[in-house]
């Protein structure tokens, strides 16, 4: 259980981003941040599914060194999320993933001048999903369909780097118990380690934007307690990254995510050397 | 002593071919060239971050350019800022060739993706180890000018390494069945995700030089040097600390490179060695 298997084309791993698609996702987010519940975990998931893409890149095209699934939960829906060509797929090789998003949009970002300033400039937007808001929230049933997706993977990879489960979304569980839910989850293994599942909470309760915590007491309700709950604790090597960049762990620090940037933890994964400049 | 016998060996990862694998040699004299008269070799090996786009390519010129800027600067190995220099060299020619092979792919109907451009943007990196190995005559004294132009297939000479190296690409140096020097890194525990990288947009020599470390050594009739990307290089500190002699295997393969890739492939399936790319400069004063 050393979460240190290799990551390559020859022996890929699976991620699977759950997202949140049921009505309560339509309310704002709490805090000083605007917009819709929807339209942060939809952009969350872009950006995810984006930073997975150009972290496998080269030259010749992006690399399988994942497999991903996008799943939504509203409504009575549980299924796969990808928009375009990819529709109604579970799992999709990443080089798949990368050449066929369902439109490149056109966004505005600022970006450092060279000379200590920010300059406004044109970046493409990949997007494989829109918000979407409606109905109930079977995040149990969910649950369900992903533990099954990570018990068809486990069978043929059963060597390889454990499957790790993105859930989005603002805890509010119409169909039961999530927390236990998650267990069947967390509760399979390869011979790597065990099945990885953070949780990104969006809650319109307000309170600081918080990342990777190791411990409930300031989380503002029982909703985010629940998916602080359901959430792995970041193996050792994930933990020695986030402690390189700065951030406050330990090793009771959790995948969870509150009010705050999630994409970021795509960096977490190893695929061999860190392209990073000298400091 | 004669002109050391200089080997290489490249072996892609598994599950690449040999034309993506980003470790890369550049050697100032190869195999074919008249052992006896040579008084100066330079090797360098790069090993291309995988996560960079260009990896490959870049090792591959920086390389070279070290191995170039070498023959006009001797020495570059042993001073701070000589490797430096090189490395900025080799990132002004790379904004060049850069612009050229966007233009390509354009041209060839096959434009940057949305997905290469943050990365064609950040460049590429590379770790850079470069060695030269310098003849001096051996007794040679003030007055023994009139022995300046003696015949080098005759005279005795003495052979010393300088070596500049930015990341853990590393250098060990083995002489009577003991490793003698293991450069820059000298433990297992070293080796990492987060070595230290020649950018392709890093022109900061002074930064550049921050971070090279140097070292040198003498040589002596029978001695091995061996020069190797981390994964070989760390195979052989291991190795090494469990009290086995990594370079009984390393020695063995000159005039057998077939056997080489076999090998690997074996270690590497034995969980004895990372799967990565593996280049190896094995320098035979034997």
């Amino acid at each position: 259980m050393s979460y240190s298997a290799e990551i390559s084309r020859s022996s890929p791993a699976c991620v699977i981003l759950m997202i949140d698609q049921s009505a309560s996702m339509e309310d704002p987010i709490g805090g000083d941040a605007p917009g819709r519940k929807a339209d942060v975990v939809a952009d969350a998931i872009n950006r995810l599914l984006t930073e997975l893409s150009v972290k496998c890149a080269k030259e010749d095209g992006v690399r399988d060194y994942f497999h991903v699934g996008v799943i939504g939960y509203g409504h009575t829906t549980v299924g796969p999320a990808f928009g375009g060509v990819l529709a109604g797929r579970d799992l999709v090789p990443l080089s798949q993933v990368a050449d066929n998003p369902a439109r490149i949009e056109e966004r505005v970002k600022k970006v450092p001048d060279g000379a200590g300033g920010l300059v406004e400039s044109v970046v493409r937007f990949p997007v494989w999903l829109d918000p979407k808001a409606n109905g109930g929230t079977p995040m149990v049933r969910a649950l369900n369909h992903v533990a099954g997706l990570v018990s068809g993977w486990l069978a043929e990879h059963p060597g390889g780097f454990p499957p790790i489960v993105l859930n989005l979304s603002d805890g509010e569980s119409t169909d039961g118990d999530l927390v236990a839910a998650a267990a069947s989850i967390t509760g399979q293994a390869s011979a790597d380690g065990g099945v990885l599942l953070f949780n990104l909470h969006v809650s319109a309760a307000g309170g600081t934007p918080a990342e990777f915590l190791s411990t409930d007491v300031s989380l503002p309700d029982q909703h985010a307690r629940s998916l602080f709950a359901a959430s792995s604790v970041l193996p050792p090597s994930m933990l020695a990254y986030a402690a390189s960049q700065g951030k406050a762990v330990n090793e009771e620090t959790r995948g969870f995510v509150y009010n705050a940037d999630i994409a970021g933890v795509v960096q977490f994964l190893e695929i061999g050397t860190r392209a990073t400049e000298l400091r | 002593m004669l002109s050391p016998y200089v080997d290489r060996y490249l072996v892609p990862k598994r599950g690449s071919t040999s034309e993506q694998c980003e470790d890369a040699i550049e050697l100032s004299a190869g195999p074919g060239q008249d052992r006896r008269t040579v008084d100066t070799i330079v090797a360098v090996v790069c090993d291309g971050a995988s996560e960079s786009i260009l990896a490959g390519t870049w090792a591959g010129q920086l390389a070279a350019r070290v191995v170039q800027e070498a023959a006009s600067r001797p020495g570059l190995a042993a001073q701070r800022g000589g490797l430096a220099q090189a490395i900025c060299a080799a990132a002004w020619a790379w904004a060049d060739w850069s612009e050229v092979y966007v233009a390509d792919r354009i041209a060839a109907g096959r434009p940057i993706a949305w997905y290469e451009q943050p990365k064609l943007d950040q460049g590429a990196f590379a770790t850079v180890l470069a060695v030269e190995l310098v003849a001096t005559r051996r007794g040679r004294h003030a007055g023994d000018d009139m022995m300046v132009v003696a015949d080098t297939v005759s005279e005795p000479r003495e052979w010393s390494w300088y070596a500049a190296a930015l990341g853990d690409t590393c250098l060990f140096h083995v002489r009577d069945e003991r490793l003698i020097s293991a450069f820059p890194l000298d433990d297992v525990a070293g080796f990492g995700v987060s070595p230290a990288l020649a950018g392709s947009r890093n022109r900061d020599m002074d930064q550049l030089a921050a971070h090279t470390a140097l070292a040198s050594g003498s040589c002596r009739p029978g001695d091995q040097v061996f020069l190797a990307t981390d994964a070989l290089a760390a195979w052989f500190l291991a190795e090494h600390g469990r009290g086995a002699r990594p370079w009984w295997q390393l020695r063995d393969f000159a005039g057998r490179n077939e056997e080489f890739a076999p090998w690997i492939e074996q270690e590497r399936t034995g969980h004895r060695m990372r799967n990565d790319d593996v280049a190896l400069v094995h320098i035979d004063f034997g």
